[in-house]
């Protein structure tokens, strides 16, 4: 199927619960948890959202998606500097960000100890007293084991689904 | 019936809270703002070849932007001349027609009514195509920069940026231009189109705050004023305000503002060599804005900045919410490399997950939604700071504002706000003479 190669069910497990230690993290405001035992050194972490086109136009040359996220480690640790900030006022009171993680198809990568991982995303934000957002978006990650055996995001990119964005930002991880 | 002089107090630099909620306050808005002013379209630069098209919103009405065959550029509403369908469902492309989905009825580049289905069998010769066509908006570039306005008896483009150009053309016009990045970003806020442009028009207070956590760790000029540790010195910057409410802000020679490590130092040899060049060309001033950190908004709601390049519309969707749309802006000649590394800045600073965008929008949103109560609401806004510094400045006949901080150019703002509520029309606007709104703004 596409050429890919589904892994062992026992790697299913791994990168399955590995997903969702992720989600907890962020959602317990966990970040420099998550940036430094799951983020690997080399991350490109990217979001985007699509220009609507009319599907045959091929003529029109401007490029048809807008970056939401172009980070890797450097930006990624400003960040979580950031959310750690004492004077973030957005983030007091605290926000949650609660993820719930679908669709999870594990393939190996390209080289050993590599994995392409695929899962759809619902997230509801909550934050101030009056609002509560929800964002759907499809990610498509690599995970790859450091040298202690312990697997890494290397690369992710999120498409989000809404064009127009009702939740305001995305100023959260992904 | 609304008491549009008692929004604004020019004199004592006041506004009611009301001008943030009341729909009737709003209406007004749209006919006498929206209907009236010259309003953001697109730029050259996304609509390069002939039949190439972008979409955009006019107050609260859609358009379509299009380049035609010869080159020129035309805009229409959004909308079929048959039973008022959408006839243009992207946001941009490349076409030969509009094709209406409903019916079919199919539309030129040029607007006009081209094909209809059946139109011999079903019409009978009772359809006058010659007058169905898209309804025509009226269509000005400055500097590449699109603008449409729906009054026909409105000033040029030109004449209506005024004394503005005098700093628009720091950017637009001294290295060879500017261009837009798109596509842009579209989000929701529930606010009120004026708190961004206010923000933007004329806020460098609030930067050191609101901001704190983000300038501590971005690195660039702008980082020592996070957490308020330090104003910023006399002659650090000014503030600029003009006859029709555009205004804005300069913070000399903080232009890379947020930019550190390799990108901010590419930003940096830029601008350092090109800041002679544009002293020749627009004289020692302007020389010294060039590189500096502009936050800008031309009225009523197109925003602005120059150093974290970035370029915004607020269209309103009612009093309370709006979309927002960004795109990046950089210097027409800065080399790729350049250009790639201050735009991904600018995604990074105020796009959709900008570490700036989200601060800015919780007191745009508490700001608007708070008016929901009625005492609340019966409240006023205060602009006073730095009244009693302003002055004309006589090389650009705009007023300036006497420090870098201060709130000269919301003041200017407000003021053209009151006037264009009042006004009847466009030669009412324009029967006074060109020297009244300085004596108004300064209370002489
Ligand atoms: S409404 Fe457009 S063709 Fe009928
Ligand atoms: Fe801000």
């Amino acid at each position: 199927m596409d050429g890919l190669k589904a892994v062992a069910h026992d790697v299913y497990h791994e990168i399955e619960q590995t997903l969702y230690r992720e989600a907890r993290l962020i959602c317990d405001e966990r970040l420099r948890d998550w940036l430094d035992t799951m983020v690997d050194q080399e991350i490109l972490y990217q979001a985007v959202s699509r220009q609507l086109r009319v599907r045959k136009d091929t003529r029109y040359a401007a490029k048809d998606h807008v970056n939401i996220f172009n980070e890797n480690y450097h930006y990624l640790a400003m960040r979580v500097t950031q959310s750690e900030s004492p004077m973030q006022w957005t983030a007091d009171p605290r926000e949650i960000v609660r993820h719930f993680i679908n669709n999870l198809e594990v393939y190996e990568g390209e080289k050993p100890g590599e994995y392409r991982v695929f899962t759809n995303c619902l997230v509801v934000r909550n934050r101030r007293i009056y609002e509560e957002m929800t964002y759907s978006y499809s990610r498509k990650d690599v995970w790859r084991r450091d040298a202690k055996g312990q697997l890494r995001l290397v690369k992710r990119l999120s498409e989000v689904d809404e064009r127009f964005m009702r939740g305001k930002n995305l100023n959260f991880i992904l | 019936m609304i008491d549009a002089a008692s929004l604004v107090d020019v004199k004592n630099g006041t506004q009611a809270k009301s001008i943030f909620w009341d729909e009737q306050i709003y209406q007004l808005e749209l006919e006498r703002i929206f209907d009236r002013c010259w309003l953001f379209l697109t730029h050259d630069s996304l609509i390069p070849n002939p039949g190439d098209f972008t979409t955009a919103i006019m107050g609260e009405d859609e358009v379509i932007i299009v380049r035609q065959i010869n080159g020129s550029v035309k805009a229409f509403l959004n909308v079929c001349a048959h039973r008022g369908t959408r006839v243009c469902s992207v946001e941009a492309g490349n076409t030969r027609s509009f094709t209406c989905t409903y019916h079919g009825w199919s539309y030129g580049l040029d607007g006009s009514l081209q094909a209809v289905p059946f139109e011999n069998e079903f019409y009978k010769g009772v359809l006058d195509k010659s007058t169905h066509g898209l309804t025509e908006v009226r269509a000005e570039s400055y500097m590449g920069f699109w603008y449409g306005n729906f009054d026909k008896t409105a000033p040029s483009l030109y004449d209506y940026l005024g004394d503005y150009r005098f700093y628009l053309d720091v950017w637009m016009d001294s290295t060879g231009g500017a261009e837009l990045i798109g596509p842009p970003t579209r989000t929701l806020l529930n606010c009120n189109w004026k708190t961004p442009a206010e923000n933007f028009v004329g806020d460098a207070y609030h930067v050191g705050w609101t901001h704190a956590a983000s300038l501590s760790v971005l690195g660039g000029e702008l980082t020592a004023m996070s957490g308020n540790k330090m104003v910023p010195p006399d002659g650090a910057g000014t503030q600029i305000t003009t006859r029709f409410g555009h205004g804005l802000g300069i913070l000399t020679n903080a232009g890379p503002a947020l930019l550190s490590g390799p990108v901010g130092e590419l930003a940096r040899k830029w601008y350092a060599e090109n800041r002679p060049k544009v002293a020749e060309k627009l004289g020692k001033t302007r020389g010294g804005y060039y590189g500096s950190h502009f936050n800008s908004n031309v009225f009523p709601n197109n925003s602005y900045l120059w150093g974290t390049n970035t370029f915004k519309v607020w269209a309103p969707r009612g009093p309370r919410s709006i979309e927002v749309f960004t795109w990046g802006i950089v210097e027409k000649n800065m080399p790729d490399e350049v250009k790639e590394a201050v735009y991904d800045m600018a995604t990074r600073t105020f796009g959709t997950a900008g570490m700036l965008e989200g601060d800015d929008a919780d007191n745009m949103e508490s700001m608007t939604q708070l008016n929901r109560g009625r005492q609340i609401r019966k409240g006023r806004l205060n602009s006073q700071m730095g009244m009693g510094g302003d002055k004309v400045d006589e090389e650009s006949g705009a007023i300036i504002g006497a420090s870098a901080v201060g709130e000269t150019s919301y003041r200017g703002y407000y003021r053209a706000y009151r006037e264009f509520l009042m006004a009847e029309s466009w030669d009412d606007l324009l029967k006074a003479d060109p020297d009244a709104w300085k004596r108004e703004f300064l209370g002489k």
